[in-house]
């Protein structure tokens, strides 16, 4: 026999009956679109990395001095469905960013650079985290040769679970193409090509499979240069290695960016 | 693995079996319809973006809820910065009144500290053990226990029925 209070409590459904829900297909799309919108503002802040290793190699924009000669053995662009991701080993994920997940010049494999502090990219970051909900956390570590010479970036952005990271670097291309509906800073001739790194080319087959399943390189251009990144996904975080392609060949790009994944798989498991 | 295809069958059939019981607890809990009407339509579509791991657990109803319950925390924590909260977002839009046999009531709810209010509309409306509400609130069983008797006896109190303030 209900007691008394639940009694009370119950006769408020009589109000809540008089509330219509939305169907189940539009509570479904609302998810949807706060996926999309969550994936812009989490790739907003690696565009601003992009655009501080474009800013520093302008020359690239003429394509005359590229060591890179765009990702081989690919049939164009590939953009593909987010694929289911992998269970997460941390339970609850780990959500910070500490310093041991970063890069670090070591892991570089390049001579001549050092972490630069207050790179480019970090205050375009802030807005625009603090604006997604579900993205819990980021950090990046940059190098250059000074303050406004920056060559490479690398950023760690944690989300709720493998499902927010997986769809992050799934949907890359087309979270930067909604920067600006984001109040990002407008990128006047943004195009990003996606090539899913298992299709790549490469004599350092092993560095590809180190990269993990999902990884993808980017090509992304716009009208003050070029530059690519290497995106890799370790349980519930993505890790994002901008690089200039004058600095540094692909098979170097890809040695940096296996060294940084390791740091990552450390913190949040694979 | 579920195919796309089953995998939204099995959240259609989650949210229209649960999404009215969690509708109403969440009015019980909140003391507003209009906000509870959103809490439980924003809480359901984050259920949806990880319905790959949330159909999973033991209790997705639960998940749900205290994604809303967490949901309407923080924005009564936003709401204290109001003036901000108006310029980015505009007046709030018209709540539902509740019917006159229920104004009382819900005046009443509103009184109680929101700990109690939560408590007693999980042990007494959702049908949970103070085991569960403990859980689901992150709280010893002692502070639990604490927070129903309290609030059965302020919900006595102010809806002078003292009825309310007995344990069954």
């Amino acid at each position: 026999m209900p007691d008394r209070i639940t009694e009370t409590l119950t006769a408020l459904r009589a109000d809540s009956d008089t509330v219509g829900l939305a169907d189940s297909g539009a509570v479904r799309r609302r998810g949807q679109q706060r996926t999309r919108n969550q994936v812009v503002g989490s790739t907003l802040a690696v565009m601003a990395l992009v655009a501080g290793a474009v800013g520093v190699t302008g020359s690239l924009s003429g394509g005359s001095d590229r060591s890179i000669e765009g990702p081989p053995a690919t049939q164009g662009p590939s953009v593909t469905a987010a694929p289911e991701p992998g269970p997460t080993t941390m339970n609850p994920p780990v959500v910070d960013v500490p310093d041991s997940a970063l890069m670090t010049v070591e892991d570089l494999g390049v001579s001549g650079l050092r972490p630069v502090q207050g790179g480019t990219g970090i205050g375009t970051l802030n807005p625009c985290l603090l604006g997604s909900d579900d993205l819990v956390n980021g950090a990046a570590s940059t190098f250059g040769t000074s303050r406004n010479a920056i060559s490479a970036s690398h950023m760690a952005l944690t989300q709720e679970n493998a499902d927010g990271a997986t769809n992050q670097l799934a949907y890359f291309d087309e979270s930067l193409a909604g920067c600006e509906d984001r109040q990002g800073p407008p990128i006047p001739g943004l195009a990003v090509t996606a090539y899913p790194a298992a299709q790549l080319e490469s004599t350092q087959a092993r560095l590809l499979d180190a990269l993990g399943p999902g990884a993808y390189l980017y090509e992304v251009v716009t009208d003050d240069g070029a530059a690519w990144v290497l995106g890799t996904r370790t349980a519930n975080a993505g890790g994002y290695f901008a690089f200039a392609t004058d600095v540094f060949s692909i098979d170097q790009a890809l040695a940096a960016s296996v060294s940084a994944r390791e740091r990552m798989v450390d913190t949040y498991g694979a | 693995m579920a195919s796309g295809a089953e995998k939204t069958e099995s959240f259609d059939a989650f949210y229209t079996g649960s999404s009215r019981r969690v509708l109403h607890q969440m009015y019980a809990m909140t003391g507003n319809l209009a906000d509870a009407q959103e809490l439980v339509q924003e809480a359901y579509a984050r259920a949806w973006q990880r319905w790959s791991t949330v159909s999973t657990y033991d209790e997705p109803e639960a998940w749900v809820r205290t994604v809303a319950w967490r949901l309407a925390a923080s924005r009564w924590r936003k709401a204290k910065n109001g003036v901000a909260a108006m310029l980015r977002h505009g007046p709030p839009e018209h709540a539902p009144e509740p019917s006159i046999d229920n104004v009382a009531l819900v005046a009443a709810l509103k009184k109680i500290p929101e700990a109690q209010r939560r408590a007693i509309v999980l042990h007494h409306l959702s049908g949970l053990s103070v085991a569960e509400v403990a859980h689901e609130t992150s709280s010893p069983e002692g502070t639990v226990k604490a927070r129903l008797a309290r609030g059965r006896s302020a919900l006595a109190e102010l809806l002078a029925d003292n009825s309310l303030a007995e344990v069954s």
